[in-house]
């Protein structure tokens, strides 16, 4: 860092910031993204949703009709751990989507990513700035909290803790599969201005994953689409069906990636 | 007048701070600008003039990296500004036709971010750049209010202030006193005028007084081809093709057939009736013209001089005549 060549401050010099590089100004944009969730009440308007939708429908099987999902399922604790897991691995990328399909393609149609791309701002940074802040919140607020509840409650329903390496591993295997949506609805947002289609082909491939399976089975391990219940497995005990389901879907991730920011490094404002 | 794009004199004295080199930019059959060859002095207040669509925007977007070049290239300060467009922004400050910024933000927020991406720190230091900046824009006292609730103008003040956080070497304004009313055009002005000391600025507007007043240099484009580029007192008195006005009484045929003879003499245009006269002589030496033309005037038997000066055009007149000549040329 050199000091500013004509600041005005000279008590206090200004210094040059050091980032350099394909990822220059990442630091301030996340900040900046992350300040959406963090200075704003929206951070804490998703986690009580969140709680309230994966959290809220276990006390069905485990506290108000204990019976009926005994009868369907086993027992509370079974019907309780299989609803958060399936519930888990669609609404949280279901939401994901719904939030974060627009903020590309409004900043480009509002002005404000010709703005910071005026600035010394690498435009990697602008993209991944995005996927790692709506990642991390999502993360955090959708599954991490209330996959802590969840265990908390099911150990309590089951009288011990559960193994708590499993249960974060099948949490984790569900990050992995709203992060290849979170991917694939950013990448969407560079190539199209279009919001019905950034928002609705993401929401197609989430929730018509089992029909598209059923006509095409390999498709089962390219993608996302059994992640959900090879962690309800796994966070059950049972053992990792197949790597490539997971494998692919890093991959799929990363190729997302790599596609938003090749064609946003190419975008023209 | 025969106005050519100049991209030698002051240039090669003081290193550019600009270089275009038939810089172009196509949108599929659309030439929004084409084979603009520029070369912009450091320090220099450049007036970026022509009606809309000329190519302005298109021109200030390719430098400061929004836009990649259809042909040729452009340097800032040495810098290709396609190879090393983060750095040419780090030394650039850009201001857009409609600068647009987070709603929700306050200006201070707005300052603070926009200089996260220049300095590190010390934080005390960058809070005192932002007093300093919104002071200069007449913001101090709405600092802390969302955007959201801004007029135009003071987004326009904003967008000024955001432009010169990193105290840059060379200032790009989309016109920059689009959205101001009388006073807050006058203030810009100033602003402009106090930052000529350390900063080249290039700015568009449609207002030829603004130009006039500030610009040292002027660039006049339209559909997307520089007319004329030249410094502003060259561009008003007629770039090398410089005219005579001369006032007689008398036989002006006579007068004008005398003129035509002198080699010096390029053009005559008369103007007026009955015994009054305006003669136009456009000359393509002014050394000879100042010692001739009168000598010439005066020879002629029964016209009798009143007046005679050498003539200066208000910009609006030469950019007028430029633009309708471009176009009747089209």
């Amino acid at each position: 860092m050199s000091p500013d060549r004509s600041s005005t401050t000279a008590t206090l010099p200004l210094q040059r910031t050091d980032e350099r590089g394909a990822l220059r100004g990442f630091t301030n944009l996340l900040r900046k993204e992350l300040a959406t969730w963090t200075r704003t009440r929206s951070g804490w308007i998703q986690l009580l949703l969140w709680l309230a939708v994966l959290n809220g429908l276990m006390t069905l099987p485990l506290v108000f009709m204990r019976e009926l999902f005994a009868e369907q399922l086993g027992s509370p604790f079974t019907a309780a751990i299989d609803m958060f897991f399936n519930l888990a691995a669609l609404a949280p990328s279901a939401g994901v989507v719904i939030l974060a399909h627009g903020t590309i393609i409004a900043e480009r149609q509002l002005g404000t990513a010709a703005w910071i791309l005026s600035k010394p701002v690498a435009r990697n940074a602008f993209v991944l700035a995005k996927f790692v802040a709506y990642g991390l919140a999502m993360l955090v607020l959708a599954l991490a909290l209330p996959g802590l509840v969840a265990y908390a409650a099911l150990s309590l329903e089951a009288g011990a803790p559960l193994d708590v390496v499993r249960f974060a591993t099948g949490v984790g295997m569900l990050a992995l599969g709203l992060l290849w949506f979170l991917a694939l609805t950013l990448m969407l947002g560079t190539l199209t201005s279009a919001r019905g289609i950034v928002l609705t082909v993401p929401l197609i491939l989430l929730v018509a994953g089992d029909m598209l399976i059923m006509l095409w089975p390999t498709l089962a391990e390219l993608g996302p689409w059994m992640v959900g219940r090879m962690a309800l497995l796994v966070a059950e005990g049972g053992p990792l069906l197949s790597p490539w389901p997971l494998a692919s879907t890093a991959l799929g991730t990363a190729a997302f990636l790599a596609v938003a920011l090749w064609r946003f490094g190419r975008e023209e404002f | 007048m025969n106005i050519v794009p100049d991209t030698s004199g002051p240039a090669r004295a003081v290193p550019a701070a600009v270089t275009t080199r038939a810089l172009g930019k196509r949108y599929g059959e659309i030439v929004a600008l084409a084979d603009l060859d520029l070369s912009v002095p450091a320090n220099a207040i450049v007036g970026f003039l022509g009606p809309n669509g000329a190519g302005k925007t298109t021109a200030m977007k390719l430098l400061v990296g929004l836009a990649r070049p259809s042909t040729g290239s452009a340097e800032v300060f040495g810098l290709d500004v396609a190879r090393h467009s983060t750095e040419v922004r780090s030394r650039v400050g850009y201001l857009a036709q409609e600068p647009r910024f987070y709603e929700h933000l306050s200006a201070r927020e707005t300052l603070r971010f926009v200089a996260r991406f220049f300095y590190s720190g010390p934080g005390r230091a960058i809070e005192r750049r932002i007093d300093e900046l919104l002071d200069l824009v007449g913001l101090a006292g709405k600092a802390d209010r969302p955007i959201g609730g801004f007029s135009g103008g003071e987004r326009q003040r904003l967008g000024i202030a955001q432009a010169n956080v990193n105290e840059p070497d060379l200032l790009l304004m989309d016109e920059p006193a689009a959205a101001l009313d009388p006073a807050g055009r006058q203030a810009v002005l100033t602003i402009l005028e106090r930052l000529r000391e350390r900063t080249t600025v290039f700015f568009s507007t449609h207002i030829l007084d603004d130009v006039q007043r500030v610009a040292d240099h002027v660039a006049i484009l339209d559909h997307g081809r520089l007319l004329a580029y030249a410094p502003t007192p060259e561009l008003l008195t007629g770039n090398g093709a410089t005219t005579f006005e001369l006032g007689v009484r008398g036989p002006v045929d006579a007068l004008s057939t005398a003129l035509a003879t002198e080699a010096w003499v390029e053009n005559i245009d008369p103007h007026g009736d009955g015994d009054d006269h305006i003669l136009y002589v456009r000359v393509n030496d002014v050394d000879a013209a100042e010692a001739r033309l009168l000598r010439v005037a005066l020879a002629v038997p029964a016209v009798i001089v009143r007046h005679f000066r050498r003539r200066s055009f208000e910009l609006e007149e030469v950019f007028l005549r430029l633009v309708n000549d471009s176009r009747g040329q089209a």
